[in-house]
């Protein structure tokens, strides 16, 4: 940075950036409300454009225990992520061992440790049992 | 320096405790009938963990491949995190006695501890990122635990405007690290020195954003009155004197430092936001009817209060570094942090039991000022520990809050901010007035019942917040010493 | 080579989307897609800036991140479920019972 500028000069392209942020959004709904047609007809406003009549109520409901299994497995699947960057360096020299054991052997040995009380828990309040 | 894990050990203790009670405790809860023994477990292990985090070693530098350090600042905010759940599960003891998932309630808030305590260690954004939002999520299930109408909106509005700010603040932290390619808070600081552009701007912008939120600076303080008054009253004054706390610590060692590095005359635009904070936050806790909000509208002035500290260290910044004058603002703020922390959780409580009356005589609006009538003589000691908490908050000698209040007062005039000074002065008086509503409501109106007996958890809770809030009153001292070694290190 | 520009520009185009539908929606499924939306587009960025760098602490801060995000979407959906069983709805202009 030349040692010229004052302070303030640095708040222009942030005063810019604000105002291009703020007219951008504005000019897009703008343009949608001026280019797009206005009319509404029964076809138009169906829920297939095509002329597809829909069958039954879109609202269909699913019991309950499925968003719970859902919720399971969306945590367990994504814990195992930390598994990839495990198999990338625990034989490698990139992590020391500190007094015999090897950080990596044993952090990952406490992260599934944890995991299993967390399997444990489910399978206790009966989260993974399907009624 | 590599350590081995007997250091770490010793360093994070208080961490290492908690973490391995929070298991135990998950276990212990599939398997026992009666969960009344989990809260003293909980309440145990935090005690041993605040001898802990007294002991550390302060002085050892970086662990964790320099992602985290131990030093003042850090121990400092843990002793008010730590102190601060003792106290909710000191009161929890009462209000989850023999009911079924209370042990939820106690990992619960052990787990939010514990995130606390990550960023207040943290010198890295990758840490601080994963302990805010263990903090986070932890209090958005706690703030539902009732799982009564009002504790789910409240808990709703918690989680959007929490999860868009943790957002937000995600989308700065990958800026800033794009930026300086680093994910260190000193690197990143020293390097935004050379590729100072607009878009450390926008980066910082997103960042102050996020903590904005979590600390209920007025334009991002909407959720705050609702999440306060929604929730169960014990996890308010976990979510009041806890958890905004965090986003002080968090806000103090990202934006402050990077902000310092920048050098820019950033302090007036906090100038204007804190003088907004607490007049807006002091103006609307008039109105209210309910204590409860009001407390929480109180909080956000706290909050306006507490942000001094940012302008104060700019004005010190600005034009040649006065670096005694930015420590002492610093300290300042943390010794109202302290304060607040005491009296608001000690005050929630109070509302608690209060709460707790009116629920059992089958009144709905159990928050409302109407049933503090005459408290002094139906609930003596809940009336007693309220009075001494509300004259914290309003800053009458000898309690913490008018340590803190002195010292934020004194900052602002050593840094030339005449005018932020007598602004701050104003909002104080105008806070007492609301504040001695109560108190006239307690000592001063007939009592509307009969006396009852306070749950002897809250009381409890109350004694200790009292102890704490007189004795840091009457021997501050050592206390600001700490504040200020804390102020150091940001400053060195 | 796709330049490191067009990838921050698309992570900014989804935060904006993001951030707009959070502001619109008001059904509480909508507005969890709309933070996941917020998420990911700082993900992107992440992974892109470790890629050009290149600096692998990036691609490490975005595994956190997706974890932590399903971790969110976890207690959303619980809490969603939760309001839904006393409301009977998620949309969230019925559910008021706090005003000031």
């Amino acid at each position: 940075m030349s040692g010229e500028m004052v302070a303030v000069d640095y708040y222009i392209p942030l005063i810019m950036f604000l105002i291009i942020g703020a007219l951008v959004p504005i000019g897009a709904l703008a343009a949608v409300k001026i280019i797009s047609p206005q009319k509404s007809t029964f076809r138009k406003r169906s829920t297939y454009e095509g002329g597809l009549r829909p069958i039954r109520d879109a609202g269909v409901q699913y019991n309950v225990q499925y968003y719970l299994f859902a919720i399971v497995f969306v945590i367990f699947d994504v814990e195992v992520l930390f598994l990839y960057p495990w198999i990338y360096v625990y034989a490698s020299e990139a992590i020391p061992a500190v007094g015999g054991v090897s950080i990596a052997i044993t952090g990952m040995l406490i992260f599934i440790v944890v995991l299993l009380i967390g399997l444990l828990y489910d399978i206790k309040k009966e989260a993974l049992r399907w009624v | 320096m590599t350590l081995g894990f007997g250091d770490y050990l010793s360093l994070l203790g208080g961490e290492s405790l908690l973490t391995g009670l929070v298991m135990v405790m998950v276990l212990l809860g599939l398997y026992l009938k009666n969960k009344n023994i989990q809260g003293y477990l909980a309440l145990a292990g935090l005690a041993v963990a605040l001898i802990l985090t007294i002991g550390a070693d302060r002085t050892m530098g970086p662990i964790f491949f320099g992602t985290m350090e131990v030093d003042p600042l850090s121990q400092f905010f843990k002793l008010v995190f730590i102190s601060v759940s003792l106290i909710v599960v000191l009161a929890g003891l009462s209000r989850y006695k023999d009911s079924p998932s209370q042990d939820e309630f106690y990992i619960l808030l052990l787990l939010a501890t514990i995130g606390m305590m990550v960023v207040a260690s943290s010198i890295d954004i990758l840490t601080l990122w994963v302990g805010f939002e263990l903090a986070s999520l932890s209090t958005y299930a706690m703030a539902a635990f009732d799982k009564e109408k009002k504790n789910l909106e409240a808990a709703m509005k918690y989680f959007i405007f929490g999860a868009t700010s943790s957002a937000a603040m995600l989308f700065g932290f990958s800026l800033l690290y794009g930026l300086t390619g680093t994910t260190k808070i000193a690197e990143i600081a020293a390097a935004s020195i050379e590729t100072m552009g607009p878009a450390t701007l926008v980066a910082l912008i997103f960042v102050v954003a996020g903590f904005g939120f979590k600390m209920a600076l007025v334009p991002f303080h909407m959720w705050a009155p609702d999440t306060y008054e929604g929730a169960p009253t014990v996890v308010t004054a976990f979510l009041a004197a806890g958890s905004k706390k965090m986003g002080f610590v968090a806000a103090f060692k990202v934006i402050l430092i990077a902000l310092m590095a920048l050098r820019l005359e950033w302090f007036m635009a906090f100038a204007v936001l804190v003088a907004i904070t607490m007049t807006l936050g002091n103006v609307v806790a008039i109105w209210q009817k309910s204590v409860k909000r009001m407390l929480a509208y109180s909080s956000v002035a706290y909050a306006g209060y507490i942000a001094i500290a940012f302008v104060v260290v700019g004005a010190a910044n600005n034009g040649g570094f006065d670096i005694a004058v930015a420590q002492g603002g610093l300290a300042a703020s943390l010794m109202l942090i302290l304060g607040h922390a005491f009296s608001k959780t000690g005050a929630f409580i109070a509302v608690a039991v209060v709460g707790y009356m009116a629920l059992r005589e089958g009144k709905d609006n159990p928050d409302d000022i109407e049933h503090y009538a005459g408290l002094g003589r139906r609930a003596p000691i809940t009336a007693f520990c309220m009075l001494v908490f509300i004259f914290s908050l309003s800053g009458i000698p000898p309690t913490a809050g008018f340590i803190g209040k002195l010292l934020v007062w004194g900052s602002t005039i050593d840094s030339g901010l005449i005018w932020l000074g007598v602004l701050f002065a104003l909002n104080s008086a105008l806070s007492l007035y609301y504040y001695l509503r109560v108190i006239m409501y307690m000592y001063m109106k007939e009592p509307a019942g009969a006396k009852i007996i306070e749950p002897r958890g809250y009381v409890a809770a109350m004694v200790v917040a009292l102890v704490a809030v007189f004795y840091i009153g009457l021997f501050p001292q050592a206390f600001v010493d700490f504040a200020y070694s804390a102020a150091a290190v940001l400053l060195h | 080579m796709i330049p490191l520009v067009l990838y921050v520009l698309l992570a900014s185009a989804m935060f904006a989307i993001g951030l707009y539908g959070l502001l619109t929606q008001r059904n509480g499924i909508k507005l969890m897609m709309c933070v996941e939306i917020l998420l990911n587009s700082a993900i992107i960025n992440l992974v892109a800036f470790s890629a050009y760098l290149p600096n692998v602490n990036g691609q490490v801060f975005a595994l956190f991140a997706i974890a932590l995000a399903a971790a969110e979407a976890g207690i959303g959906f619980a809490i969603m479920i939760a309001l839904y069983r006393l409301y009977g709805t998620i949309e969230l202009d019925n559910i008021n019972a706090l005003r000031w």
